[in-house]
């Protein structure tokens, strides 16, 4: 069995590996563990794997392979921004781009870490709180598992997430409330109905997904630690997962670097776990009602935040903040001299990178990476502020004169 | 002194013998959680404070739907018929 435990990350005290993810003993949030003993998992026998999440399995929670629910997320590329690094003021920046995974965002991989998890367990349905992202994901692989599925989600999110969640068969619940309303509602549903909530009752393991997001870079830069990572910041769970991946490949072998930096980016109106370490404070204040273009990060009750806290404070990185309109410049940036369209959420690295480059955090010469999340085209509406307007021409040669300036 | 209703989650039902919906009487959380103390053992009480006292970062208490950090922490008083939920800090991902 490569699973040897549920371990309390506050407690350590050890439970089988089944549907749980409370401790009894202290509350305390539970983490899987692995017979690292058992695992051979070296660079020849993942680069011969095809180019998904599951090529590093061994290092996923699930026992048999039967139980693999799979739509080809992960191994995104990985894309070395020249004209950006130059932008900004660094020498050697990349670009994790997971704007191009199945539903389009990374929530893919954590999705498919649980949806299979609970085909493992013989879970009748699945569902998800979501604030956009995590819903279509979680949809998308309960179709094609066969299985029901049930997404709770703030009424006010983006349209075009609403209908992707949809469009794949999932039951959708719009709560008059607020994420943590949703996530409230949704928790309710798991134990009452013992449906696979995959951030809640399944946590343990769909947080282990988002490792692969560490794994991945590791491999695609060529078996090298990146020296510094920006990742946007919710609620806390995929940083946690990111550092948590780094280490792992660090026991087994796979990278030599110990301590790599690891930046949280958040959107002001929304900041509790970067407010808490710019104020160096051991306590998350919740933010009661959310205010921020970046919805997909609009997390005010952030369950992983003291643990992000801590991760980012040991890792020798920053936590930095940016409002709407360097959020808006930041989509427009990486469009425009990259190509890549992300949604506020993804921006929110990249704004975030721009202003540690400029408080002279992050050195000219540090192999960065900025984790990109979630697909522009998810929350197109918010790259403007007005729509933008176009003059419509006659289609006559003689209206290209005024247009085409070469 | 007023009654309220208490909820616990499935995972959390070990604190309190199993038991998920009841009625238990007290004019603050606080002595709410002390009152849960008294019942289930003073384990109840370790496992939601911490040791100064204050609700663990692990651990939302909600009252009527609303989480107390938005109220007045432990101090918040009740009324009767008020629903208190206590629940893991899980949510996002």
């Amino acid at each position: 069995m490569r699973v040897k435990s549920l371990q309390c990350r506050i407690c350590k005290k050890e439970f089988q590996a089944e549907l749980n993810y409370v401790c009894d003993e202290c509350f305390g949030p539970l983490d899987v563990i692995y017979n690292f003993d058992e695992i051979n998992l070296t660079k020849n026998i993942i680069s011969e794997r095809e180019k998904n999440l599951w090529r590093y399995n061994e290092l996923l929670p699930i026992e048999n392979k039967k139980n693999i629910v799979d739509i080809g997320a992960g191994y995104t590329p990985l894309h070395k921004a020249k004209k950006l690094a130059e932008k900004i003021g660094i020498k050697e920046l990349y670009i994790k781009n997971d704007t191009v995974n199945p539903s389009f965002s990374f929530k893919d991989r954590p999705a498919s870490i649980a949806v299979s998890k609970c085909q493992e367990l013989g879970i009748w349905a699945v569902g998800s709180p979501s604030t956009g992202n995590l819903a279509s994901a979680t949809a998308a692989h309960a179709a094609r598992a066969g299985i029901p599925c049930y997404i709770f989600i703030p009424y006010d999110i983006e349209s075009a997430k609403i209908s992707q969640a949809q469009i794949y068969g999932a039951h959708i619940i719009p709560v008059n409330g607020t994420y943590d309303d949703a996530n409230r509602l949704a928790s309710y549903a798991g134990d009452e109905y013992n449906i696979g909530i995959v951030n809640v009752n399944v946590r343990a393991y769909y947080v282990e997904g988002s490792k692969t997001l560490a794994f991945e870079v590791c491999e695609q830069l060529g078996w090298l630690a990146p020296e510094h990572v920006i990742v946007p910041t919710g609620s806390g769970a995929l940083l946690c997962a990111i550092q948590r991946g780094f280490r792992e490949f660090n026991k087994i072998g796979l990278i030599k670097e110990e301590k790599i930096k690891i930046s949280s980016a958040q959107p002001e109106g929304c900041s509790p776990i970067v407010d808490a370490i710019q104020n160096n404070s051991e306590m998350i204040k919740p933010v009661k009602k959310p205010n921020t273009i970046a919805k997909s990060l609009a997390i005010g009750e952030p369950g992983d935040g003291i643990f992000a806290v801590n991760t980012v404070k040991k890792s020798g990185g920053y936590g930095e903040k940016v409002n709407n309109d360097e959020i808006r410049e930041a989509i427009r940036l990486l469009a425009s001299t990259e190509g890549i369209f992300t949604e506020p959420g993804g921006a929110v690295s990249i704004a975030v990178l721009q202003k540690l480059v400029n408080q002279g955090k992050i050195n000219s010469d540090e192999r960065t990476v900025c984790y990109v999340t979630g697909n522009g085209l998810k929350a197109p509406e918010a790259a403007y502020i007005q729509p933008p307007k176009f003059s419509i021409v006659e289609p006559r040669r003689e209206v290209l004169q005024n247009i085409i300036r070469k | 002194m007023s009654q309220v209703k208490i909820f616990i989650p499935l995972v959390m039902s070990s604190a309190t013998n199993g038991e998920r919906e009841f009625l238990i009487e007290g004019n603050t959380v606080k002595d709410i959680i002390k009152n849960l103390s008294e019942k289930y053992g003073k384990s109840f009480e370790n496992k939601i404070l911490d040791k100064s006292g204050n609700p663990k970062p692990i651990i939302n208490i909600y009252i009527n739907n609303e989480n107390i950090k938005f109220l007045n922490e432990l101090s918040t008083e009740l009324n009767d018929n008020d629903e208190i939920l206590f629940l893991p800090a899980v949510s996002g991902g």
